[in-house]
């Protein structure tokens, strides 16, 4: 039997259903909590020819939350969002967690400490390793083995002589 | 193309004072272009984009909301939305 007290339009849909929320009140929120990506702090990590790149999500934190370490090859980040309501208001919904972030990474090889940056915006946090020169690709020039080597040594010294 | 970018649902809170109810919603990666706040009917509809996935949620709008009067702000990745209540006029 249809009982259209129970009856929810939005029941078919996955999780890319766009449909409205009560702003208060708990409800479908357990649902949701299986189904929403990134609740918990998110890193990215590539490497390229010449650097190694994180990208830390941190929405809500400032310069000063953060605190960032290289030691030799390991990068250390320390941060911390504290749940704090805004003065005066009462929380209906409470979603977005407190989080600490704690995390050392081995680098594959040195890194030029010097020249290491951390930049934030927008809620990421972008830590930039230029690889020591050591540890750069070199390409390796192939020769063929000359044929001839006294003429192009001759050519050089007549060319010392003229000038 | 767009079809395939992964989109998730951000974590809000959701917060009233006596004058506003007000929205923090965590956006990472997402600046300001990338932001749009719509009221859709009686639905106040948050998507954003960033990289490689997209944010959407979708909230039902109280009636005393003064819905001519929402502000959206947006800084270090949280929005913060606000949504001020109807003045009541008092009845002598």
């Amino acid at each position: 039997m249809f009982s259209a007290s129970y009856w929810d339009p939005f029941s078919g849909l996955g999780s890319l259903g766009f449909r409205s929320d009560p702003l208060f009140g708990e409800l479908r929120r357990q649902a949701r909590s299986t189904r929403s990506g990134r609740n918990t702090t998110h890193v990215d990590y590539r490497e390229g020819e010449r650097e190694y790149v994180f990208s830390f999500d941190t929405p809500g934190l400032v310069e000063s939350d953060i605190e960032l370490d290289v030691h030799g090859q390991v990068l250390s980040i320390r941060a911390e969002r504290k749940h704090v309501a805004p003065e005066g208001f009462t929380a209906h919904r409470v979603e977005r967690p407190s989080y600490r972030i704690a995390q050392s990474f081995t680098l594959p090889t040195r890194v030029d400490v010097e020249r290491v940056t951390a930049q934030l915006e927008n809620g990421v946090l972008t830590v930039t390793l230029p690889k020591a020169a050591e540890a750069h690709p070199r390409r390796i020039e192939v020769r063929a083995s000359t044929t001839n080597p006294t003429d192009a040594s001759s050519k050089s010294s007549a060319n010392e002589v003229q000038s | 193309m767009n079809e395939e970018i992964p989109t998730t649902e951000p974590s809000v809170d959701v917060l009233e004072s006596n004058e506003a109810l007000l929205l923090l919603v965590d956006l990472p990666g997402v600046g300001k272009d990338q932001l749009d706040v719509q009221v859709e009917g009686a639905a106040l509809a948050i998507r954003a984009s960033r990289t490689g996935l997209r944010y959407e949620r979708s909230f039902r709008l109280p009636d005393t909301i003064d819905q001519a009067k929402i502000r959206v702000a947006l800084e270090h990745g949280v929005a913060r939305i606000e949504l001020p209540k109807q003045e009541r006029i008092p009845v002598h």
